[in-house]
């Protein structure tokens, strides 16, 4: 009987390995998984799709919500848009999505980004802590403040925020590699574990053979031209 | 070999948020993170689950992230949750919720006029647990997994709205925007990453890939700096070296 448990592990394995390999080189196993990586994102996706489909609609309107009808037309509306003459219909659904997403988007920001984000920066000034945040929040702001142009004092004060910019971007660049490492060694622990070890194994030996035999390879090609 | 590793002031607030919770709190565990984010936040999933059944705890979990449930089984399973909790009365998995922005907004209003059955397809009105908790008001804390995907969406319409109290557990790219939303006061904790999940364990008195993972990672980093400054090194001698530098 298939233990579906290890079998999962195995491949895995297989296809963490294969993904590696394009650290020495792009080639036919790294390929293969990367097509099956993408081919299995795009069909689970579309399953997801029809599922919610399912759940949030078509199961309602089978239970006598019958106005479920009208998202499902709408939704429907947007593929009007590989005709040239009712392209105008696709409009409306977009106009609503864009509405849904405007009205939650300045309902649920204004409190939580606008009101409370700003008052943050009210800081009793103090040490030198406050100090740094108070001018960070201005010159970082007056940065993006394009109405004016940036030229003369005015370019020097919103240089100090393109600083603190940077220094941003500097610690989201170590997080992120910080993140990276944790992924290695959480993969490591994985590959080095029983029986995804053995997968390894073989796969260290396969890059092995093909690194030679292609250097080999290389060679008596070289030779022959030079003969 | 263990580092030693002292616990930030996002992770200690955080943890005195949850120590002052009384027994029976319910805590809504949302997994919005895949399989990449694993090796940060998912040891601060199971080490929030494992203090959780020790202190009396109830538990909805939850995805906006449609690979969510497959995380939440693998939660449940480390930390023998099925085995240690009563499925309906201590703990209830919902699964996946679609929608993103506009489907967190409907759940938080009424959940069980948004959600009917539960990941395994009971009718949520015949559990337990589901019959006193309809809306985020009964809900005494959110512990957002993330790794970036669904955090403003909790925050906006859950928090925001409702006032329900906030923990982020998230990546350390995430962290670095989760951070101010601590320092407002808006959200009560923030699990930095993998250093943020070791915190947690070691506060919680549990054990797990956090602290493994982060003596590995602290060698690491070490291991990156030599690695920087010799490449440097070399850089500036090979440049004294070439023709025309002297």
């Amino acid at each position: 009987m298939i233990d579906y448990d290890t079998l999962g592990k195995l491949i895995g394995a297989m296809c963490t390995c294969a993904i590696l390999s394009y650290v020495y080189s792009e080639n036919p196993f790294y390929r293969l998984f990367e097509h099956i990586f993408i081919g299995l994102t795009a069909g689970h996706a579309l399953v997801m799709g029809i599922r919610n489909v399912q759940s949030l609609a078509f199961t309602k309107i089978m239970t006598g919500n019958f106005y479920y009808v009208v998202p499902i037309a709408l939704g429907l509306l947007i593929y009007t848009r590989f005709h040239r003459k009712y392209l105008w219909l696709s409009r409306y659904p977009y106009a609503v999505i864009i509405g849904i997403a405007t009205g939650l988007g300045m309902a649920g920001q204004f409190e939580s980004v606008w009101f409370r984000q700003t008052v943050a920066t009210f800081l009793n000034l103090t040490n030198i802590n406050n100090l740094i945040i108070l001018l960070g929040t201005v010159v970082c702001s007056l940065y993006f403040f394009l109405s004016k142009e940036q030229k003369g004092m005015y370019a020097n004060v919103t240089k100090i925020g393109r600083y603190f910019i940077m220094v941003f971007f500097g610690i989201s660049f170590g997080s992120i590699s910080m993140g990276r490492f944790s992924v290695m060694i959480w993969n490591i622990n994985i590959l080095t574990a029983d029986p995804q070890k053995y997968v390894v194994i073989a796969a260290l030996i396969v890059a092995a053979a093909s690194i030679l035999y292609s250097r080999r390879k290389k060679t008596v090609t070289v030779q022959a031209s030079i003969k | 070999m263990k580092l030693p590793l002292e616990i930030s002031p996002e992770t200690q607030k955080g943890f005195e948020f949850l120590e002052s919770l009384p027994k029976g709190s319910v805590i809504l565990m949302c997994y919005d993170y895949s399989t990449s984010g694993m090796a940060e936040i998912h040891p601060s999933a199971d080490a929030m689950v494992q203090y959780g059944m020790r202190r009396g705890f109830k538990f909805i979990m939850i995805s906006t992230w449609d690979a969510g449930p497959q995380l939440i089984e693998w939660s449940l399973q480390d930390v023998n949750a099925y085995q240690k909790m009563k499925y309906g009365e201590d703990f209830v998995n919902i699964g996946y919720i679609p929608g993103a922005s506009a489907g967190v907004a409907a759940f938080a209003k009424d959940i069980h006029a948004f959600i009917k059955v539960d990941y395994y397809g009971n009718n949520l009105k015949d559990l337990p647990m589901m019959k006193t908790i309809t809306s985020a008001k009964d809900i005494n804390l959110i512990f957002h997994i993330t790794t970036g995907g669904g955090f403003t969406d909790w925050l906006y319409f859950v928090q925001g709205v409702y006032g329900t109290p906030m923990y982020s557990a998230a990546v350390a790219s995430m962290a670095t925007q989760a951070i101010p939303y601590f320092k407002s006061g808006q959200i009560v904790g923030v699990n930095n990453g993998l250093r943020g999940s070791a915190e947690f364990e070691m506060l919680t008195g549990t054990y797990g890939f956090g602290q493994g993972g982060m003596s590995s990672q602290s060698f690491a980093h070490v291991w990156a700096v030599i690695v920087i400054i010799i490449g440097n090194v070399l850089f500036y001698m090979s440049k004294r070296r070439r023709p025309g530098n002297d």
